[in-house]
């Protein structure tokens, strides 16, 4: 097969496909940092006097935000093909599915409304 | 007979057989865990009012542990991009580092269950309390409890059922000058004795309601929280094995097969990253909240 691309002495990778691997890596040393010091405002949540609801608010969306960070970055869903997003689309409408049925049930079992 | 697709991506999905097989599994698995943080959300809602415990678990060893698991995720990327770029040493240092983090998570959490096994709890009957206790008072325990007909409890702390309400101790004052006061309530002796700096109290199992270790029949919390830290373990000791079959024996295939092994550390990869992020929801609904 013919291949234009130039090659690197430590590898079968063209210059272009090593450069590329080396980007991904410092995307990942600056995901992982971004994460920590999000993980360390999390725990400072929890060391701030505040209300229970209004600490549960801070750290549910901070660990919301690492979730879509880490999903994109370090799973590389940002440059995932189709059929992997439509895999998640799937489970995201099973999982809201379980809950929801579950909190229905519940709300009947207890006479406690949430909606 | 070869295998197909598992370098090149399968064209009616577009990747290759083992990404897409990861992703399927990782959904059956976000289903899996869903249906278990769904239960913690229901037992915690279903909870009395101010009964759920709290400051109960060692939130620095789960702080320390989520950077742990997290620095071993960027450690497992570094893994794929040194086979990628045919770097054998380098990929073996990363892939040996990616295993002593998830070994020094284990070894915390291990310490951690350790802990709490020897963790104990005594719920003082109180026949006012729409849930029979008042108060919950936790510490080790001192002498034989299946033969004593009272408890002796190296007291740490303790925990009024309506806590969030709690009104401030008429005896506030008192009780900064002499910590122990606090745990003076009806049914409580406070002996003379100290254990490692903690009062020793004397309980009279009469004034019980009901009392055990931090196993998961202790209370509701415990019972989902071992429920999903030890399958969350499970996974990471699964991880575990993989790694290390990828570091022994199968790295044999780094230099038959390597676009095939980096796509097999990029699956395994990404499962650790699956890992990973239970762990970002586990530490904050267990340990913060």
């Amino acid at each position: 097969m013919a291949d234009n691309h130039s090659h690197t002495p430590e590898a079968d990778l063209s210059h272009e496909e090593a450069a590329e691997v080396h980007t991904h890596v410092r995307h990942y040393w600056k995901t992982f940092w971004v994460l920590s010091l999000m993980t360390v405002v999390m725990f400072g949540c929890y060391f701030i006097p505040m209300p229970a609801t209004a600490n549960e608010i801070a750290v549910l969306g901070i660990t919301a935000l690492k979730s879509i960070i880490a999903a994109f970055f370090f799973m590389h869903l940002i440059g995932a093909r189709k059929f992997v997003h439509q895999v998640l689309v799937f489970t995201a409408i099973f999982a809201v599915f379980l809950l929801g049925l579950s909190l229905l049930a519940f709300m009947d079992h207890t006479h406690v409304a949430f909606f | 007979m070869e295998i197909p697709y598992t370098v090149k991506p399968r064209p009616d999905t577009g990747v290759y057989n083992g990404k897409l097989g990861i992703w399927l599994f990782l959904a059956s698995e976000v289903m899996l865990f869903g249906g278990l943080f769904a239960s913690y959300i229901f037992l915690r809602l279903g909870a009395p009012e101010g009964t759920w415990p709290n400051g109960l678990m060692n939130v620095w060893a789960g702080f320390f542990n989520s950077i742990i698991l997290l620095l071993s995720s960027v450690f497992v990327t570094m893994t794929w991009a040194a086979v990628k770029l045919n770097d054998f040493k380098g990929f073996k240092r990363n892939l040996a580092i990616t295993m002593l983090l998830s070994l020094v998570f284990l070894g915390v959490k291990s310490y951690e269950y350790n802990q709490k096994f020897h963790h104990y709890g005594v719920f003082l009957k109180d026949a006012s309390s729409p849930v029979g206790w008042s108060v919950q008072i936790t510490g080790h325990v001192l002498n034989n409890i299946e033969k004593d007909d009272h408890i002796l409890l190296a007291a740490d702390a303790y925990q009024p059922s309506d806590w969030r309400s709690a009104p401030k101790s008429e005896n506030a004052d008192k009780i900064k000058e002499n910590p122990a006061l606090r745990f003076a309530l009806p049914g409580v002796e406070i002996t003379e004795e100290k254990h490692d700096g903690e009062p020793v109290l004397k309980i009279d199992k009469k004034d019980v309601f009901r009392s055990s270790y931090f196993v998961p029949k202790y209370n509701s919390f415990f019972a989902i929280y071992y429920t999903m830290s030890g399958l969350h373990a499970l996974h990471m000791i699964g991880g575990l094995v993989v790694f290390l079959y990828f570091w022994t024996f199968g790295s044999k295939m780094f230099h038959t097969h390597r676009a095939q092994f980096a796509n097999r550390i990029e699956v395994t990869g990404l499962f650790w990253h699956f890992v990973d992020l239970i762990w970002f929801f586990l530490f904050p609904v267990m340990y913060l909240m």
